[in-house]
């Protein structure tokens, strides 16, 4: 799994080379994270499972992930005797559970091509092996250039939307340079045949689109919640997925791939198997559920998510606790966001709370036996 | 140790249970879920307990790597 941090499906075209691993493998340019932050994105991936379930439901609940209710992919890979190795930026970016070893690498000091290319080396020799990348150079970068520079009010920031979108621009299509890198790499050892790699993005990064959020994790509009996800392995050909998906879907897709079942004395999967939907068994477009509670911005929130959001297809429902209001979207007429219909008698409004609050139920469960 | 349950929950538990053959009758079936609460119970009082000033600081620490905070 690698996973490309910061990256927007709106700017796959940009990059020749994730265009055209596009066209090798299965493509989800529609999916929707479980939330717009790393550390709480990469918990839902990996163990299938939402935050508010899984426990790492906001920054400050990093170190929350309940280890004894829900089972990591490594976890079950880990049991089929796989090696199962991560390099990461942070080791607070993923759950521990189930890897034999993660390491950190420096992101202004290190070359992550060579260094992930020696990894593969090493590791493939020991087969079968996991590996989860995590790059991190886009949201570093920007670290210094924007979130160290800018206030998520900053006048000169959001009036300079046009200098934003081409910094993030440059840093996107040196992901796409990595990930190319590291596929022809991973061809050239001959692993291809037998191993499913998959590229993926945990949230997208603001240029600018809206004042009180200049990088991401305080809102839930589509330019962070909108991810992608390609999926490469010789069971499956070139395909794009149009319909909606989500960032949990991944988990019980690479079990499905694998033939391994799911465990059902742990915490029940919430995502589903996106083989039907690659295979046409299955048609239609999943409901996503995605919450977030910003660091900074205009309600922060580091304890507790304050902004919770539920997505179809063609519409979305935003409610922020903090300050209490709604905000319902079209998206298909205005993907951009900006007219709020909320109050003005769509039934959508009623239904999509009415999931919302179905979503974001917290299981009843006593406090003694 | 008898249990009353109300009528309508008891609908619903027969219908499961008519569904296939996992449970021979609804006390069966009532046991299991008894049984899947009080094990994640147990699972659930396993978890770490809330956070300490040191994992409070561990939490900072992680942030400003990040680059989070300053």
């Amino acid at each position: 799994m690698i996973l490309l941090d910061g990256t927007r499906p709106d700017r796959i075209n940009l990059s020749k080379e994730l265009s055209s691993i596009v066209k090798q493998g299965v493509y989800f340019p529609n999916m929707i994270t479980a939330a717009p932050y790393t550390i709480a994105s990469n918990h839902a991936t990996l163990s299938g499972i939402y935050p508010n379930r899984n426990g790492v439901n906001a920054y400050h609940c990093m170190f929350k992930f309940k280890k004894n209710l829900c089972k990591t992919l490594p976890e079950y890979l880990k049991e089929k005797n796989y090696q199962t190795i991560a390099d990461v930026g942070n080791d607070s970016v993923i759950p521990h559970q189930g890897f034999n070893e993660i390491s950190v690498y420096d992101v202004h000091k290190d070359d992550l091509i060579k260094r992930h290319k020696k990894i593969i080396k090493n590791i493939s020799k020991r087969k079968p092996f996991f590996i989860f990348y995590h790059y991190d150079k886009i949201v570093a970068n920007l670290i210094i250039d924007v979130a160290k520079k800018y206030t998520d009010f900053s006048e000169e920031y959001f009036n300079n939307k046009e200098k934003n979108i081409q910094r993030y621009n440059r840093y996107f299509t040196e992901a796409g340079i990595y990930a190319k890198a590291l596929l022809d790499f991973l061809k050239s050892e001959e692993l291809l045949e037998d191993t499913i790699v998959i590229f993926f993005s945990d949230h997208g990064i603001s240029n600018g689109e809206r004042r009180g959020e200049k990088m991401y994790g305080s809102f839930l509009y589509d330019y962070t919640i909108k991810v992608f996800s390609i999926i490469l392995s010789q069971e499956e050909t070139s395909k794009t997925v149009i319909h909606q998906t989500r960032t949990i879907d991944l988990m019980p897709t690479i079990l499905d791939l694998l033939n391994i079942p799911l465990d059902h004395n742990f915490e029940k999967v919430q995502g589903e198997s996106l083989i039907p939907l690659i295979k046409n068994e299955e048609e239609k477009s999943r409901i996503a559920f995605c919450e977030t509670g910003g660091l900074k911005g205009p309600w922060p929130s580091p304890n507790k998510p304050n902004v919770k959001a539920i997505r179809t297809e063609n519409w979305k429902l935003i409610y922020n606790l903090t300050p209490n209001t709604k905000e319902l979207y079209n998206l298909k007429n205005d993907p951009s966001e900006k007219n709020n219909l909320i109050g003005k008698g769509f039934t959508k409004e009623r239904e999509l709370w009415d999931l919302l609050k179905k979503e974001d139920e917290i299981e009843w469960i006593p406090e003694q036996i | 140790m008898n249990v009353e349950i109300k009528e309508e929950i008891v609908e619903k538990l027969k219908e499961r249970v008519e569904r296939d053959d996992k449970f021979g009758d609804v006390e069966e079936y009532v046991n299991y879920i008894l049984n899947q609460i009080v094990e994640r119970l147990k699972r659930e009082t396993k978890e770490e307990p809330a956070y300490s000033k040191e994992d409070a600081e561990k939490i900072k620490e992680k942030l400003k790597d990040l680059g989070y905070l300053d």
